[in-house]
């Protein structure tokens, strides 16, 4: 493996600048980076893979344990829990009906609000910054 | 008279060359194509521009400072943040803010696409490589696969300074013109029966999710590619602000105000480092071919995945091939693309959130790419 790190190494000291001119490209299979190349690509993809793959895995699984916990607490309380069965037959018209609902209802909730009305004075400094005498014009 | 024509030797009519105007003409294009045709103006107006300030000829060496490249010069310090990777991590900041992941939440699984697309990252690595380029300048090239202009922006100041300008132009380029690009891979990749497959909503997502998402991102993702930390700790950060729900107005500040900032700056630097005595070289073309085959590869190995996904999911779980495009991390363009793709097929097919799942994971997965081409590469001339 040391011996392998060092092989790289000396290939990486040895480096082929990038082209000066279109007419010089050359297609050259057998660079001496291929094998570094070829390795990097696919560690690379795989840990990609790995990372974006564990990722999903762990909040796919939070998901679960937060729902499970959320379950738990409703049948504490003794609320009713809805199962994803009850709700499949669910016509269209009933989902009408509850969306009108609760549309009523929030747009109603307005009407419910406290009638107080208050002014809030907001001091006023004087600043010469927001001097009025600076703000209006004069005419002599 | 002397005086006069000693004027006239600094004026921009006795410095210019063809390279100038070319650039000039390129500029003018940027402009046009994001005024008159719309394609992302935030970022081809201020390129566009940058790319005529960045040509304007003057004489070179005489301590005008006043090119890009000159030292002290003030464009000069406002490509500093360019050159040493500072704007990339804010503009992550900003994204993270303004990202929702609920889609990717409610259905991880098309996490794996956002992998899939970044193939395209290591078959143009190896295909830089095949053309002459040294490894360092071969993984900044390839990163123009992940579709990520800030990622490739990043990478390339670490690996392949030289080369930042074409690279940052390609990726920012093909990031604009993914309605043009992505389209004939996914029609030719897809049957009309694949395009037409209609998949379940997703479900609604708790808050403590959209919380725990961003700490259990961070921690998993940058301890597996620590080379990604910049660019991902930003990133988690600001989604964190946006889903605590207790520091909005930071999150709105990152959101707007800075990422519009550093936008500006990015893109005008970007595009003024585009100076033709530098810029115009074969290896730019070269690196602009890189770019597109590496875009193109990308795009068909998310739409290629999803169809292999397919073979293992069954029923109301099958996915739309169309949305592996999105894997791509070109937020949101390449999910609008299939969402105009799966309207044209079926006006009730709405694919939009679907397609923002694997969109938002191919920003994470070229940040992970990114980290693990620069832990390898930084690591060996460390080394050496």
């Amino acid at each position: 493996m040391i011996n392998k790190i060092f092989e790289i190494l000396a290939l990486i000291q040895t480096n082929e600048v990038a082209p000066k001119s279109l007419n010089n490209i050359t297609l050259d299979f057998g660079n001496k980076n291929m094998l570094f190349a070829e390795e990097i690509s696919v560690v690379g993809i795989i840990i990609v893979f790995a990372a974006l793959g564990i990722l999903a895995t762990l909040i796919g699984s939070i998901a679960k344990v937060l729902k499970l916990i959320q379950l738990k607490r409703m049948e504490k309380k003794g609320e009713v829990i809805v199962s994803k069965s009850d709700i499949s037959n669910v016509t269209d018209e009933i989902n009408v009906a509850i969306a009108l609902a609760l549309n009523r209802y929030f747009e109603e909730i307005h009407d419910l609000e406290t009638a107080i009305l208050t002014i809030h004075r907001e001091p006023r400094p004087y600043s010469p910054w927001s001097s009025k005498i600076y703000n209006i014009r004069r005419h002599l | 008279m002397e005086g006069l024509m000693h004027f006239l030797e600094f004026s921009g009519f006795a410095n210019v060359t063809w390279g100038h105007l070319v650039m000039i003409c390129v500029g003018i294009v940027f402009i046009y194509l994001a005024i008159s045709k719309d394609y992302e103006p935030l970022l081809l107006v201020p390129i566009g521009f940058g790319i005529l300030i960045g040509n304007v000829p003057f004489m070179e060496g005489v301590g005008l400072q006043l090119g890009i490249y000159e030292n002290g010069s003030v464009m000069n310090y406002l490509y500093f943040g360019v050159l040493k990777g500072v704007y990339p991590p804010l503009i992550f900041l900003g994204i993270g803010a303004m990202t929702d992941f609920s889609t990717l939440l409610s259905n991880p699984k098309l996490m794996l696409l956002g992998a899939a697309a970044q193939i395209g990252i290591f078959i143009t690595f190896i295909a830089a490589l095949v053309l002459g380029f040294s490894l360092e300048q071969s993984a900044a090239i390839g990163i123009i696969g992940g579709a990520d202009g800030p990622t490739a922006i990043f990478l390339a100041s670490r690996l392949a300074p030289e080369l930042i300008g074409a690279i940052a132009i390609a990726a920012y380029s093909y990031m604009a013109l993914v309605p043009v690009i992505q389209p004939p891979i996914i029609k030719l990749l897809t049957s009309k029966e694949e395009r037409l497959i209609k998949m379940k909503p997703p479900r609604s997502v708790t808050k403590v999710e959209k919380m725990v998402f961003p700490i259990v991102g961070l921690l998993l993702t940058t301890f597996i590619s620590p080379g990604a930390l910049p660019l991902l700790g930003m990133l988690f950060f600001g989604n964190l602000l946006k889903e605590s729900g207790v520091t909005k107005r930071l999150a709105d500040t990152a959101s707007k105000q800075l990422i519009d900032i550093v936008t500006i700056l990015l893109g005008v630097t970007v595009g003024a480092s585009t100076q033709a005595t530098t810029f115009l070289t074969p290896q730019s073309i070269l690196i602009f071919v890189l770019g597109a085959v590496s875009f193109m590869v990308a795009t068909a190995g998310g739409v290629l995945f999803a169809k292999f996904m397919n073979l293992f999911l069954k029923g109301d779980n099958k996915l739309n091939p169309m949305i592996g495009a999105a894997g791509v991390s070109a937020v949101p363009d390449s999910a609008r693309v299939v969402q105009m793709l799966g309207l044209a097929e079926n006006k009730n097919n709405h694919l939009l959130m679907h397609a923002m799942a694997p969109n938002v994971a191919g920003v994470i997965g070229s940040a992970v790419a990114a980290g693990i081409l620069l832990s390898y590469l930084l690591k060996i001339s460390w080394a050496g």
